[in-house]
């Protein structure tokens, strides 16, 4: 009989297995883009812990960031990145595999 | 995965219509046409629409996005917008040919009393428009204000009133109900100047 190994059990993501971040990506997925105050409504998330969220999700290429101006107020446009995505379909399968594997 | 109609987006889109600055617009809308009509004016059925639709995305930009944000839906949303957008504009047109029509036979059907209950059509199909409107922007509010303006059309030509006053009616009705929600959303959303994203 074949022997388990570690590498048989799906690993997660602990930068996405993070809630704030996951529910962070889960909106981002879900639309095309969004600025810094939809996310803050959407979210819940104080703006200090919205803030620190998108930057380790910028720092590992999960979300681009567009700096612009509206009616001379800032505005900080996030959207899905490509690995983001993959990331995300990646987590997803793993996370199935693993909650499969829990008893009903 | 990104950019599918998941029931996420579902409520992210029906979030973005929850401000009510759209059903003031159509509110006022009503009333203006329904009041325009009152004083003999029926050319307020195309040329209030022509100065309010265009008004509404910088009143929107103003008053709507520096509270609730902004979002960019994708491209299968937009799609299918587009393609709703289309059936609501076709309803429009048809409305408002039936309405310029009904408008300019009124003095017939003031002499009819049988046909008084026409008076309430303009009202009535401005209903089926909001009940696409609701399909549109998927909002209950909408299917509500159909209600009213079917309410008010009908229960408006049984007591002779006039399309023009069924209408002023309705859009009266709405205009309440869409300030209160738009005024709720505004006290709920305030603006923070100056802060640091």
């Amino acid at each position: 009989m074949k022997q388990l190994a570690a590498t048989d059990i799906p690993e997660i993501d602990d930068l996405l297995h993070e809630p704030a971040r996951l529910r962070l990506l889960a909106c981002l997925a879900a639309v095309k883009r969004a600025d810094f105050t939809f996310l803050l409504n959407l979210s819940g998330l104080s703006r200090g812990n919205l803030s620190v969220q998108m930057s380790k999700l910028s720092e590992a290429k999960l979300v681009s960031i567009e700096k612009t101006f509206r009616d001379n107020r800032p505005r900080t446009l996030y959207q899905l990145t490509k690995q983001g995505t993959d990331a995300l379909r990646n987590y997803k399968r793993n996370m199935m595999t693993i909650l499969s594997a829990l008893p009903d | 995965m990104p950019h599918s109609s998941t029931s996420l987006e579902q409520k992210i889109y029906r979030h973005y219509w929850d401000d009510g600055l759209l059903d003031l617009f159509a509110a006022l809308g009503v009333a203006l046409i329904g009041a325009s009509w009152m004083h003999g004016y029926a050319a307020a059925g195309a040329i209030v629409p022509a100065v309010l639709v265009p008004l509404w995305q910088p009143a929107r930009e103003r008053l709507v996005e520096p509270r609730l944000g902004f979002v960019e839906f994708s491209d299968t949303r937009e799609r299918q917008n587009r393609k709703r957008l289309k059936l609501v504009l076709y309803l429009g047109i048809i409305a408002l040919i039936a309405a310029l029509e009904l408008y300019f036979q009124r003095e017939l059907l003031a002499a009819n009393p049988g046909l008084r209950l026409v008076a309430g059509l303009p009202a009535m199909l401005l209903a089926v428009l909001a009940a696409a409107t609701a399909l549109l922007i998927a909002s209950a509010r909408f299917l509500v204000y159909s209600g009213v303006l079917l309410a008010v059309g009908s229960v408006g030509a049984w007591l002779g009133w006039s399309p023009g006053a069924i209408m002023a009616a309705g859009g009266a009705i709405m205009f309440i109900a869409a300030s209160a929600v738009f005024a709720k959303f505004l006290r709920a959303n305030p603006v923070e100047p100056g802060v640091r994203e």
